[in-house]
């Protein structure tokens, strides 16, 4: 929570000396709560006023960055509780666990798929982000082996899992330090932990089984130099998840509580079954996760939660939108229908689907309209006869087909006259307003 | 009308996973905090239509010459129903009106771990 010009205000010298450039220290403050100037600039504020100011600035959850050989992986820098009150800006990490107890084989066989796995979701290209490597041997040289394996296989960020510092130490030499993470740290080991994290720079994992459990070890971790931590409050059903996830959220936004100010690790996959796993994931995708570890990798059930991710992570005031030009659905021939919408991607897929999936050939002519719908782009003039006009000849569209017929969307039937005086010859039809009509329509009225 | 405010429920009328959903999340969840503060016209139960709307998505209906990162047909449409009536569900539903039994097993077991309030430490 940014603090306000007048609370600010409170904690400079409030003598207006002007030695920062402002001519009040008032002024100066509006400006440090708007974050246009660096505290730095007055030379004459107190020690406590700068540790509580730049205790303030920070951001109320942790950024924590996975990385390994050019992958990375963020969360945190969570500013909101609800994404339409801005936007959720860090996607989850969703990785894949595998344990040192499997045979290599085993190993190599989850591995290998989840790594080459890339799913196309309107145009943009989805992918895991990395691997967690469980311990369950507790052996040093069973452990380093394991990640071994994945190592070979893959180059993305690790998640090293053993509560035990000497088996975590094996793992790390094979994995390297900085971008991984350990998890995890607990009552027990946590300074143990926490040198490792610092002396390798990675990011720390705490584990506890309550809040104040969890803020009382971000706090002792800190004072030894670790920043980078995630938390696990170690909650695995669906009603304490939520719970938990949003009172931590709520905690670190709404009361700046700073113990607590840190992304959260789950694992959907200690649910043992995989309908269960898929639910407990995707409630963690909505509500708060930073990161999710999950133990099952098929392409039926990771593909909709990389789809449910990005749909969540959306930017509510940035629609989601396609590139501009003239789409083939499936193999049109010159003579085939000519269709026309705009690019906002929902309208777009809504359109395709519905005409890839009744198998019918036809061209879609999709116009530049700022990511907007069809009745939105029209009604701020992003969607008339004249873009349409324009966009035909930008796409070299008559090049493409032996007819002169365009088939508008139902909602903007009322542009048809203009239509026809911007392409003139043309034949302008009047298509349904909802797509999942168009099959129909072009099997009966064309 | 003189409709009793006890009979009557809303649609948001939501988009699929992957066709829009966010827009109805969103949607609900702005309603629920609207309620939650006193709005009255917002306290009504809300019914969304998970079924009808992800059995109508490509993924959910084709099998044939879909990308094979798609995985198994069957499988994926039931994800595909499950995961929007969870994330929904996770905005504030009231009531969800589902097609495959196997979603309505899914849902309906999501729905008794939730409704076991933990106590929180």
């Amino acid at each position: 929570m940014a603090l306000s010009g007048i609370v600010i205000y409170k904690m400079l010298p409030k003598t207006n000396c002007k030695d920062c450039g402002f001519p009040t220290c008032l002024a100066f403050a509006m400006k440090l709560a708007a974050k246009q100037v660096e505290l730095s600039l007055c030379p004459h504020v107190s020690e406590e006023s700068k540790a509580s100011l730049s205790e303030s600035a920070a951001p109320p959850i942790r950024l924590v960055t996975l990385s390994a050989n050019g992958h990375e992986v963020k969360a945190g820098n969570e500013v909101v509780l609800f994404r339409h009150e801005k936007t959720f800006y860090n996607k989850p990490g969703l990785f894949v666990r595998v344990r040192d107890n499997e045979p290599a084989e085993e190993i190599i066989a989850k591995v290998a798929p989840a790594e080459a796995y890339h799913v196309n979701y309107v145009g943009i290209d989805l992918n895991l982000d990395g691997f967690a490597v469980e311990s369950v041997s507790d052996d040093p040289a069973t452990f380093a082996q394991a990640v071994e394996v994945v190592r070979e296989i893959s180059q993305r960020p690790l998640i090293l899992m053993s509560h035990n510092p000497e088996v975590m130490t094996a793992g790390l030499d094979k994995a390297g330090g900085k971008g991984t993470m350990i998890y995890g740290a607990n009552d027990e080991n946590w300074q143990e932990m926490a040198g490792l994290a610092k002396s390798k720079g990675a990011s720390l994992a705490v584990v506890s089984g309550s809040m104040e459990g969890l803020a009382d070890l971000t706090e002792k971790i800190q004072g030894q130099g670790v920043e980078d931590m995630v938390m696990d409050p170690g909650v695995r059903d669906l009603g304490a998840s939520l719970a938990y996830a949003t009172q931590i959220r709520r905690l670190a936004l709404k009361k700046n509580y700073r113990p607590l100010g840190f992304p959260l690790i789950v694992f959907p996959g200690d649910a043992g079954d995989p309908a269960r796993e898929s639910v407990l994931a995707a409630q963690a995708i909505a509500k708060y996760a930073g990161f999710i570890v999950l133990d099952h990798f098929t392409p039926e059930s990771i593909y909709p939660l990389l789809v449910l991710r990005e749909n969540i992570y959306t930017d509510p005031q940035k629609p989601i939108q396609v590139q501009p030009g003239l789409y083939e659905l499936n193999g049109p021939s010159a003579s085939d229908p000519l269709l026309v919408t705009t690019n906002f991607s929902i309208t777009y897929f809504s359109v395709a689907n519905e005409v890839e999936g009744a198998g019918l050939p036809a061209w879609l002519l999709v116009t530049d309209a700022e990511g907007m719908s069809v009745l939105t782009a029209w009604a701020a003039g992003k969607f008339d006869a004249e873009r349409i006009a324009k966009d035909v000849k930008r796409f070299e569209v008559m090049d493409k087909i032996d007819h002169r017929r365009i088939i508008i969307p139902g909602h903007v039937a009322v542009i048809s006259g203009e239509l026809e005086e911007e392409l003139p010859g043309w034949e302008i039809r009047v298509g349904p307003r909802e797509a999942v009509d168009l099959p129909a329509f072009i099997k009966q009225a064309l | 009308m003189n409709m009793p405010m006890n009979r009557i429920v809303m649609d948001p009328t939501t988009g699929a996973l992957g066709y829009g959903i966010e827009y109805g999340y969103s949607a609900m969840e702005r309603l629920r905090l609207a309620a939650l503060q006193g709005d009255a016209m917002t306290q009504l139960p809300m019914l969304v239509t998970p079924g009808y709307e992800a059995w109508k998505t490509k993924e959910s209906k084709v099998g044939q010459d879909v990308p094979g990162e798609w995985g198994d047909w069957l499988a994926r449409a039931i994800n595909w129903e499950t995961l929007t009536a969870i994330t929904l569900l996770e905005s504030g539903a009231d009531i969800l009106v589902l097609r495959h039994p196997e979603s309505l097993r899914r849902v309906k077991a999501a729905i008794d771990e939730l409704m076991a309030v933990p106590e929180l430490a």
